[in-house]
């Protein structure tokens, strides 16, 4: 319901906005819609992928490569990326989910960066730190409006899957395996075939984020693939709450907004940023989502004790 | 001629292991004893590279007396980072480490930024080591048998701190188990801040001893604490031999693998990692993770 | 009634004065923060310098210049979402400056969508150009050029076994290929002994310095440029690297943001050139922009300075030319009359209308150790024309 009344209000949101407040919408949405196939993994499966950035370049790479390469058309790459990206992650999560905590991190970081190296050296594929450019979509898609629409419909499809996920029967069974795997095993939840799943499908739906980025920044380069990429995904996740089904969106889009406008002004954004990270991380655990139930905790009592003394 | 070759190859492999080492081993170090993944250790390593630059005012005759200073400082930088932002995240789960220090050296980078500029800064090697030796005929640095010299000296302290001294056991232990150590009466939380401001010395250690071969800039931190944890997974997290051996193979496998695979020098690290991750996950001398209940 | 009428006519010219001077906006992407902020912060402080002086004489067309420098970071993504807030909300007429190859190409397709011009200052990927795009134009040296002139230069070199170090990426790869396929069509009987790739920021180079030694080329092309030529130089000194290599010919070695923090400790008799080397040509026109540009930053220009400041100038004398601020005015300017000439401090620019790249002549010389500068300079120049730079293009107007 409330998600509902979320899409409608961006729905509404279109037509008023500037073409710049389109674009940048639109990557926020993008970025939302990553950060929150991450969260899958980090807050249902309580596993942290610092290689998130793997399936989102592979999504990129995909669309770019057939558009320009092969001449399909913009939307017909969507199930291929898709499909890439899933298979991508079914490879690394098949070979990772096997480690645990940290050593899971580093082996996925090591994916990412390899895949990395593999977009950068192989020029004759990948075009190499050249990149892939001119990858506006042909027609209609290829202007701002209708590109936010196509945006905010896979990004509330993504999010209503990841909503029905949550309070599915998997949902619990992810949660069971992230709390105490051996007692989830020990009622018949198959841990590794649980979380090869969530690792897939968080892969696949990184990688719609990647098709989507491709296609509004009109190029795609290996930058895609590496770590600063995998780290956003984290960033904007705790900024605005893992614990929260929307957190990591309001985070992503905070943390959009506000390097576009830091770094309109100053050419100190990795202090800001840092600056921001440390506050968080030591006042504000919970993210944004934390702050606001704080705020909201605050005010509701005092109009409770504010009712008291009247 | 082709074995004086190959020794010399073997040198300058072995002399990229030292820095390597020296760059990796206290990341190791913190992570083993304290459950910290230090992000910001590269930022360390930057600014022991800076700080000699200060204290050194750029004067090749400045090196002893900066290398000490910057010890010195590094120290006091360790302990009181720990104190302010470490501490409060002990108990905290790995992401907040990771984002901690992220943030850490973000800001590390942008205050020397600030405070240098960008440009880049280095020093002379000092005038001990500014002739080279020769070796089979071939000069070779002197500057280079310092820093292999000045790794394994590291090396073998560390060890006998930690396998000969009381104040190395209960480091070892911590790595255990910490209630215990509480239970013996051991001041843990200072023992803390002392590891940590001793792996943040050996950091800037790093970072400086390098200065007269490289040129500092403020981004140097970002690449360097990469590297410090591809040496450390590949060694095992956690483990004083396994920084050693990490760092040796990657610099030997750079020295080597060029010879027959130069189009390649730039993935051999990371394939490395991954291999070794893959076969063996808690790395070449780590031991395995107790199961969690 | 009468006054009314004067009233109206006051208030239109007033607002016809207004429009004019509106100013002519120029967003300029830079790197400034990271490690090359040091190349972005001379490019904008040469444009500043070039804004300052062309607003001093009235501006153009009667109306002032207006720069404004964003930081790019050196990453193509940051460089669009910039690229598109100064298109979008701060209604630039020009983007300008870029230092990042990849992020100059990522940047290049907003042209077409927006009708911007792009004028390029740095970043020097042939592949720019050569995707010969309507609004993309370069006032400086790509890497194409680079690499000819040196081949130009190595080709008169005593000198047969060649051998390559360059950081491993695009820029490094495209270098080395020019170099040796057009060495090798001006003097066949030349060899590679030997290439290394180590990765771009490397800082340990003593493997690949022993690896290269071994090889002993007589010659060794080098395209390491910014912190990698730093360390590289100042490691393979002390190997004795530069005493049994008889020439180190690197294009890009001369640029001051590799020789200043060198110092002393340049190696001598290096082969380097640069796009632009402050004491070359000896002219007035170059002495008083190194003096006004001293005067204003305290430092010597470099040649990302030296790029920028001529590249804001020829993009005024282009709008001059087409008397408006449009696309497709400022682009016939740019390409009539064989195309537009422009006379830099370093000397005559011309572009050639084809693909919107300038050519110009190129500077080289043995670093020598002056008493007179804290840095080493260049002696023995030799002038490569722009002729010898000249490559054939795909592009057609």
């Amino acid at each position: 319901m409330r998600l509902g009344l979320l899409f409608l209000g961006l729905l509404l949101l279109g037509p008023i906005l500037s073409e710049y407040g389109l674009k940048l919408v639109s990557e926020a949405l993008i970025l939302g819609l990553y950060a929150m196939a991450f969260n899958l993994l980090f807050h249902q499966a309580g596993l942290l992928s610092f290689g998130q950035a793997a399936f989102f370049g592979v999504g990129a790479y995909a669309m770019a490569l057939l558009v320009s390469r092969a001449g399909w058309p913009f939307l017909a790459t969507l199930p291929v990326a898709v499909l890439a990206s899933a298979l991508v992650a079914f490879i690394i999560g098949f070979l990772s989910i096997r480690l645990t905590r940290i050593y899971f991190t580093m082996l996925t970081l090591a994916f990412a960066q390899l895949l990395y190296a593999v977009a950068h050296k192989w020029y004759a594929f990948t075009g190499g730190d050249n990149g892939i450019t001119d990858l506006r979509p042909a027609g209609i898609l290829g202007e701002s409006l209708p590109f936010y629409y196509l945006t905010l419909l896979l990004f509330a499809l993504g999010v209503g899957f990841l909503a029905a996920l949550e309070r599915s029967p998997f949902g619990y069974a992810l949660r069971g395996l992230r709390d105490n795997r051996a007692r989830a095993e020990a009622v018949g939840v198959d841990g590794f075939r649980h979380l090869l799943l969530a690792f897939v499908l968080s892969g696949a739906l990184s990688g719609v984020a990647g098709f989507l980025q491709g296609a509004l920044q009109r190029s795609v380069f290996p930058d895609y693939l590496f770590w600063t990429r995998s780290a956003e995904a984290i960033i904007s996740t705790i900024l605005g709450g893992s614990g929260v089904f929307l957190g990591p969106a309001v985070g992503a889009a905070a943390f959009l907004f506000l390097r576009v406008l830091v770094q309109a002004n100053t050419e100190y954004w990795p202090f800001f940023l840092g600056l921001l990270l440390l506050v968080m991380v030591l006042f504000f655990p919970r993210g944004l989502a934390g702050v606001w139930e704080n705020l909201a905790g605050w005010v509701a009592r005092g109009v409770r004790r504010g009712a008291a003394g009247g | 001629m082709d074995l004086g070759f190959y020794l010399l190859q073997l040198l300058t492999g072995l002399a990229y292991a030292s820095t390597l080492f020296l760059l990796a081993v206290g990341l190791s170090l913190i992570f083993g004893a304290m459950g910290i993944v230090n992000f910001a250790h590269g930022s360390f390593y930057m600014l022991g590279a800076y700080l000699l630059y200060a204290f050194s005012r750029g004067q090749a005759e400045g090196f002893w007396t900066g290398l000490i200073l910057v010890l010195a400082a590094a120290l006091v930088i360790g302990a009181l980072v720990e104190r302010l932002f470490i501490r409060p995240i002990y108990r905290r789960p790995e992401e907040y480490q990771i984002l901690l220090t992220y943030a850490l050296l973000l800001i590390l980078e942008d205050l020397v930024r600030f405070l240098f500029g960008a440009g880049y800064r280095s020093l002379p090697t000092p005038p001990a080591f500014s002739s080279p030796l020769f070796l089979l005929g071939t000069p070779f640095p002197s500057y280079y048998l310092f820093l292999v010299g000045l790794a394994g000296l590291s090396a073998l302290l560390l060890w006998a701190f930690l396998y000969r001294t009381r104040l190395g056991a209960w480091v070892r232990a911590a790595t255990q188990d910490r209630e215990m150590l509480e239970a013996l009466g051991i001041n843990v939380p200072l023992l803390y801040t002392g590891v940590f401001a001793m792996g943040i010395a050996l950091a800037a250690l790093g970072g400086a001893a390098l200065l007269p071969l490289q040129a500092a800039t403020p981004g140097m931190a970002v690449d360097a604490v990469i590297q410090a944890f591809i040496v450390v997974v590949i060694g095992g997290l956690g483990s004083v031999w396994g920084a050693l051996l990490g760092a040796v193979l990657i610099g030997l496998l750079q020295a080597f693998g060029i010879l027959f695979l130069p189009e390649m020098a730039m993935v051999f690290p990371f394939a490395l990692m991954a291999l070794v991750l893959l076969l063996r996950p808690w790395g070449l001398l780590g031991r395995p993770p107790a199961v969690r209940t | 009634m009468r006054k009314g009428w004067i009233w109206f006519l006051a208030l239109a010219l007033g607002l016809a004065w207004a429009q004019g001077q509106q100013p002519i906006k120029i967003g300029a992407l830079f790197i400034l923060s990271g490690n090359f902020a040091g190349y972005g912060k001379s490019g904008s402080q040469g444009a500043q310098l070039a804004v300052e002086e062309i607003n001093a004489r009235g501006g153009i067309l009667g109306r002032p210049l207006q720069l404004i420098v964003v930081d790019d970071q050196g990453n193509p993504e940051v460089g669009v979402r910039e690229a598109r807030r100064l298109i979008l909300q701060e209604k630039v007429n020009f983007l300008f400056g870029v230092d990042s190859s990849s992020v100059s190409l990522a940047v290049a397709p907003l042209t077409d969508e927006y009708k911007i011009p792009l004028v390029v200052t740095h970043a020097a990927t042939p592949a720019l150009t050569e995707q010969c795009r309507p609004y993309v134009f370069r006032t400086s040296n790509n890497a194409r050029m680079d690499a000819w002139a040196a081949a130009a230069l190595a080709a008169t070199l005593p000198v047969k076994r060649w051998a390559n170090i360059g950081p491993d990426y695009e820029f490094g790869r495209v270098s080395w290929q020019d170099f040796i396929t057009r060495l090798k069509q001006l003097r066949p009987d030349v060899e590679v002994v030997s290439e290394q790739w180590p990765r771009f920021g490397s800082t340990d180079y003593a493997s690949f310095i022993t690896a290269l030694m071994r090889a002993r080329p007589e010659g060794v092309f080098s395209t390491l440029w910014a912190g990698d030529m730093v360390i590289f130089a100042r490691q393979a000194k002390a190997f004795g690297f530069f005493n049994q290599v008889r020439y180190f010919v690197n294009p890009v070695g001369a640029a001051l943001e590799v020789l200043a923090p060198l110092g002393k400790e340049t190696p001598e008799g290096l082969l380097v050139s640069t796009r632009y080397w402050f004491l070359y040509p000896n002219t007035e026109r170059n002495r008083s922009f190194v003096e006004a540009y001293r005067k204003r930053y305290n430092e010597y220009p470099s040649y990302n300075a030296q790029e920028a400041y001529a590249g804001i100038h020829m993009l005024a004398l282009a709008i001059q030319k087409a008397r408006s601020t449009q696309a497709e005015a400022v682009r016939r300017a740019f390409e009539a009359d064989g195309g537009l000439v422009y006379e830099a401090p370093e000397g005559r620019k011309r572009m050639r209308p084809e693909d919107h790249q300038v050519f110009e002549g190129l500077v080289w010389g043995y670093t020598k150790h002056s008493p007179n500068y804290p840095f080493a300079i260049l002696d023995r120049m030799r002038i490569t024309p722009a002729t010898d730079t000249v490559y054939p293009t795909q592009c057609k107007r």
